[in-house]
C-alpha cells in the first residue's frame, strides 16, 4: 500500500489530522503505530482515492473553522472596542488610572503583607520547632557525654558504686533518651541524614547500658573483666555516639541560625512593590496635572503619605529584625556552641581521667587530653566574655561571676589532676581514687579533680543556659519587630486605595 | 504610547510583587523512590576497643627465639648491703607490674590492693633484702612500655609476666625463671575445641604484640586472630562471641578461668615459656649484676623453703598442675675466688 513509500506516511499525517475525513482517529499514537492503525481507515475503492477527498474537505474545513472563529470572537471583540473607544476619552483614561493604581497599591500591599505574615509564622516556627530540636540536641549531646562520666565515676567508688551515682546515670540515660524522641519528632522526614544520625545514636544507647550493667555485674563479683566491659562501654560512647550526637547537635544549631539569618534578611522583592506604587502615584498625579490643569489632589497625597507610612514602617522593621537578628544573634549563639563544645570536652577529660583509673593505665593519653581541653574551655570562656561585653542589654555582672567561677575551678582542676597524675605514677592508689571521687574538700586542702570538675561543669551549664535564653531573646525580637507589620500595611494600603478613589471622584464628575 | 507603558510597568509590577518570592519548582515528574532503610553493619556490641582482626594467614609466624638463651648471674655469698648499696640506702624496693592480670597481679577491687603471685614474689624479695615484705612501691608499667621504664632507671626490675626471649636478653637482664608456663586454649565449655585442630575457620583471640599472637599464626595459620589490647578484653570477646578461642600462657588463661565457670583450659600444650624477672642492663652509673644475684638469691630460697609451692597453690591449684618450680638457670662465669661448692655448676639444671 501507498503508506509503505517513504513520503505516504508523512503526507497521509498531515491531512488526517485536519479534519473529520477519517472517522476514528488514534490520536496520541505515532509513527508505524499510526500507518498500521489507519489502514482500515482507508475508504475500500481504490488506495489512492483518500488523496482527492481528503484535499478538498481539508479546504471546506478551513472556512468553516475562520467563521466559527469569527462568530465566537466577534462578542468580545465588539467589547474591546467599546472598551476602547471609552478609554480615549478623558473620563475613561480617568477611570483606567484609577482602576491601575489601586490594583497597583493593592498587589504591593497584600504581597508585602503576606510576605510579613509568613516571615512571622517562620520565626514562630523557628522559635517553637526548631531552636528547641537544637536545644534537644543539646541535650542529647550533653547527657550521653554525662552518662558516660558518672558511670566510670561509679566504677572507681570501691567496687559498688554508690546510690546517688547510680540514680545520676539512670537520670543522664532517661534525659538522653527522651531528647533522641524530641529531636526525631522535631526533625522531620525530608532531613535523612539527621535522623540516620539520631536512629545511630538510638541504636547504640542499649548496647551502651548493657555493656555498663554487664561491667557492673562483674565489679561486684570482682571478676577483673569489668573493666574491660567498661572500656569497650566507654569506647563505643565516645567513638561512635558521642561523634553522632556531636554531628546532630551541629546540623540543628546551624540550622537556627541559618534560618534566622534568612528570617532576618530585608524583604526586597516585597519592599520594590511598596515603591512601584509610590512611583504610580507619583506618575498618576502627574498624569492628572497633564489631563486636567490641577496641580495637587488631596485624595493622591494622602494615598502617596500613606504609602510612604508603610515603607517607612516595614523597613524599620526590617532594620530592627536585621539588628537583632545578624549581630546580636551572632554573638549569642556562637558562645552556645562554643561553650556546648567544650563542655563536652571537659566531660570527655574527666571520663578519660577517671578510666585511666578504672583500667590501671598510664596517664599519659588523659594528660594530653586534658591539656588540649582546658585550652578550649579557656578560649570558649574568653570569646563568651568578649560578645558579653558587646551585648547592649546583658547583665553582664551576673556572667562575669559565673565566667570567673568557671576559670577558677579549671586551674583547681588543673592542679588536682598533677596531683592526680603524679599519685597514679607513684603507685598510691588511695590517693589518686581519693582525687578522682571525692567532690568535698576536706578544710585545709586543695580541692579535688572531682570536686572542680563538678564546679566547672556547674557553672558552664549555667553558662550555657543563660547563652540560650539570650538566643532566643534575639529571636523574640525579631518576632517582635515583624508583629502588626502584616495587619497595619494591608489597612494602611486599603485605605490609599480609598483615598484614591476618593480623589479621583470630583475629576470623574466634572464629566457626568 | 504613554499609558501603554504604564500599563505594561504596572503588569510587571503586580506579576513582580505579588509572588513574595518566585518560586519556579515545578512539580517533579517521577515519583522519588522511599530511600532504603539503613541496616547496622554489625548487631550488638563491637569489637574490644582498640582490637584489630587478621585474617587467616595474613602474616607468617615470626620464630620467638627461647634457644641459645644465656643464663642469669649465680648468687653469691654478699649480704644485700654490699650486692645493691643504693637500694638498701632508699629503704624501699620499686617494682613495675602489671594491675589486670588476675591471679598473677591484679588490683583487688573492694580493697584496692595489689594481689597475685607476682605481687607475693615482689614482697618476697623484699623480705630478703629489708627483712620487711612491704617496704616495696608498686609502679604499673604497661607491656609495651616495660623495657624503656627499666632503660629510664623509673624501676628497680619489672614482674610483669616477662617471658625470656633471645631477643629481650639484648635490652634487659634477667632473673633466673619463677615460674613456668605452657602456651594453651580457653574456649567456652560447649565449643567442642579440643585443641588447635579444630581451630581452622574460628577466630582466636590473643593480645596485640604478645608472644602468643606468634604461636598463634604458627599453629592456626586457618584462623581469623583477634589482637586485643589486654587479655581482659579477649575474655571480653569470647563471652560476646567475637572468638572462640584464647591462646595464651596457662598461668594468664587460669586467671580468665577463674573469672567465668563456663569456660575450660583445653589442648596440648604449644610451648613451654618461662617468666624471669628484668632488670636493666648494667651501666657506668649502676652496676645492676648485684640486683640480679639479689633476685636470684630469692628465687632460690623460695624452692628450698617450700614459700614457692605455697605461693603457687594459693593462686593457681585450683585451675593449673604443675612439675614444680622452673629449673636454674646460670651462665659459667670467669671462677671466682670462692665458688661456693654446693651448688651444681650445669648451665641448665633438668628438673622436670
Amino acid at each position: 500500500m501507498g503508506a509503505s513509500t517513504g513520503s505516504g506516511p508523512l503526507r497521509y499525517r498531515r491531512t488526517r489530522l485536519r479534519g473529520p475525513a477519517v472517522p476514528r482517529g488514534s490520536r496520541g499514537s505515532r509513527g508505524t503505530a499510526l500507518v498500521e492503525d489507519d489502514g482500515a481507515d482507508v475508504p475500500e475503492d481504490t488506495q489512492d482515492h483518500w488523496l482527492d477527498q481528503v484535499t478538498s474537505e481539508s479546504d471546506h474545513d478551513h472556512r468553516t473553522m475562520s467563521r466559527r472563529m469569527r462568530g465566537t470572537f466577534a462578542v468580545p471583540v465588539l467589547w474591546l472596542r467599546r472598551v476602547f473607544s471609552y478609554l480615549i476619552t478623558t473620563p475613561g483614561r480617568l477611570v483606567a488610572i484609577t482602576v491601575i493604581l489601586s490594583m497597583a497599591i493593592f498587589a504591593a500591599g497584600y504581597s508585602m503583607s503576606q510576605s510579613s505574615a509568613d516571615r512571622q509564622s517562620e520565626l514562630d516556627v523557628l522559635l517553637t520547632t526548631t531552636e528547641p530540636m537544637s536545644y534537644s540536641a543539646h541535650n542529647l549531646y550533653t547527657s550521653l557525654s554525662l552518662a558516660d562520666t558518672i558511670a566510670t565515676t561509679g566504677f572507681v567508688q570501691g567496687g559498688v558504686e554508690s546510690a546517688g551515682t547510680r540514680a545520676r546515670y539512670h537520670a543522664a540515660i532517661d534525659r538522653a533518651m527522651m531528647s533522641a524522641t524530641e529531636s526525631s519528632a522535631s526533625v522531620g522526614f525530608d532531613d535523612r541524614p539527621s535522623l540516620l544520625l539520631i536512629a545511630d545514636i538510638e541504636r547504640q544507647i542499649p548496647i551502651y547500658t548493657g555493656l555498663i550493667e554487664t561491667a557492673r555485674t562483674n565489679n561486684r563479683v570482682g571478676n577483673p573483666v569489668g573493666v574491660a566491659y567498661m572500656a569497650e562501654a566507654s569506647s563505643l560512647m565516645r567513638e561512635e555516639i558521642l561523634p553522632a550526637a556531636s554531628q546532630l547537635f551541629e546540623r540543628t544549631s546551624s540550622k537556627v541560625r541559618e534560618q534566622q539569618r534568612q528570617l532576618t534578611r530585608p524583604q526586597w522583592v516585597p519592599l520594590s512593590g511598596l515603591f512601584a506604587a509610590v512611583l504610580f502615584l507619583l506618575i498618576a498625579q502627574w498624569a492628572l496635572w497633564r489631563m486636567t490643569r490641577r496641580r495637587l489632589n488631596k485624595g493622591f497625597l494622602v494615598a502617596t503619605a500613606l504609602m510612604v507610612t508603610a515603607i517607612l514602617w516595614v523597613g524599620a522593621s526590617n532594620f530592627t529584625a536585621w539588628q537583632a537578628g545578624t549581630r546580636g544573634f551572632e554573638e549569642a549563639s556562637m558562645p552556645w556552641d562554643s561553650l556546648t563544645a567544650s563542655r563536652i570536652q571537659a566531660q570527655q577529660a574527666r571520663t578519660s581521667e577517671t578510666l585511666a583509673l578504672v583500667r590501671r593505665q598510664s596517664v599519659d593519653d588523659s594528660t594530653a587530653f586534658f591539656e588540649s581541653t582546658t585550652r578550649g574551655v579557656t578560649i570558649a570562656l574568653n570569646d563568651f566574655e568578649n560578645s558579653e561585653g558587646h551585648r547592649p542589654l546583658g547583665d553582664g555582672g551576673h556572667n562575669q561571676v559565673l565566667i570567673d567561677e568557671a576559670r577558677t575551678a579549671l586551674q583547681e582542676w588543673e592542679s588536682a589532676h598533677q596531683r592526680f597524675t603524679t599519685a597514679m605514677l607513684s603507685g598510691d592508689y588511695t590517693e589518686a581514687v581519693r582525687l578522682a571521687t571525692t567532690t568535698t574538700a576536706a578544710p585545709g586542702q586543695p580541692p579535688t579533680s572531682a570536686g572542680s570538675y563538678a564546679r566547672l561543669d556547674g557553672a558552664l551549664s549555667r553558662l550555657i543556659a543563660d547563652a540560650r535564653s539570650s538566643m532566643r531573646a534575639y529571636i523574640n525580637d525579631g518576632l517582635a519587630a515583624t508583629q502588626l507589620v502584616a495587619a497595619g500595611v494591608m489597612v494602611l494600603s486599603i485605605l490609599a486605595i480609598i483615598a484614591v478613589w476618593i480623589g479621583m471622584r470630583p475629576r470623574l464628575q466634572e464629566y457626568l | 504610547m504613554r499609558r501603554r507603558t504604564v500599563g505594561l510597568v504596572t503588569a510587571c509590577a503586580l506579576a513582580l510583587s505579588s509572588c513574595g518570592t518566585p518560586d519556579f519548582s515545578f512539580g517533579t515528574d517521577a515519583p522519588t523512590p522511599l530511600p532504603d532503610r539503613p541496616a547496622a553493619h554489625v548487631y550488638g556490641p563491637p569489637l574490644p576497643a582498640g582490637s584489630t582482626v587478621e585474617d587467616p594467614g595474613q602474616y607468617g609466624p615470626r620464630e620467638i627465639d627461647t634457644d641459645n638463651l644465656l643464663g642469669s648471674y649465680r648468687p653469691d655469698d654478699a649480704t644485700p648491703e654490699e650486692r645493691i648499696p643504693a637500694i638498701v640506702e632508699r629503704g624501699r624496693l620499686v617494682v613495675g607490674v602489671d594491675q589486670s592480670q588476675n591471679l598473677l597481679s591484679y588490683r583487688d577491687s573492694v580493697t584496692g590492693d595489689l594481689r597475685g603471685f607476682e605481687i607475693d614474689l615482689a614482697r618476697e624479695i623484699a623480705r630478703d633484702i629489708f627483712g620487711d615484705p612491704d617496704r616495696v612501691d608498686f609502679r604499673f608499667v604497661e607491656s609495651a612500655s616495660r623495657v624503656s621504664a627499666l632503660d629510664n632507671r623509673e624501676v628497680d626490675m619489672v614482674i610483669r609476666t616477662m617471658t625470656v626471649t633471645r631477643t629481650r636478653q639484648e635490652d634487659v637482664q634477667f632473673s633466673t625463671p619463677y615460674l613456668a608456663t605452657d602456651s594453651r586454649l580457653l574456649v567456652m565449655y560447649n565449643s567442642a575445641i579440643d585443641g588447635v585442630d579444630d581451630l581452622p575457620g574460628r577466630t582466636v583471640c590473643v593480645t596485640d604484640g604478645s608472644t602468643a599472637l606468634e604461636k598463634a599464626r604458627k599453629h592456626a595459620p586457618q584462623s581469623r586472630i583477634l589482637k586485643t589490647r589486654s587479655w581482659a578484653d579477649c575474655l571480653l570477646a569470647l563471652q560476646q562471641h567475637h572468638a572462640d578461642a584464647i591462646l595464651s600462657d596457662d598461668t594468664i588463661l587460669s586467671g580468665i578461668n577463674a573469672q567465668d565457670p563456663y569456660t575450660e583450659i583445653v589442648g596440648e600444650s604449644l610451648a613451654s615459656e618461662p617468666y624471669a624477672v628484668a632488670m636493666p642492663h648494667p651501666d657506668s652509673h649502676d652496676d645492676s649484676i648485684g640486683l640480679t644475684r639479689q633476685v636470684n638469691s630469692t628465687i632460690e630460697r623460695l624452692r628450698r623453703d617450700g614459700t614457692w609451692w605455697r605461693m603457687y597453690n594459693n593462686w593457681f591449684a585450683p585451675y593449673l598442675a604443675t612439675s614444680g618450680p622452673p629449673p636454674l638457670v646460670y651462665r659459667e662465669e670467669e671462677p671466682e675466688p670462692t665458688d661456693s661448692p654446693d651448688n651444681p655448676s650445669e648451665t641448665a639444671e633438668e628438673e622436670q
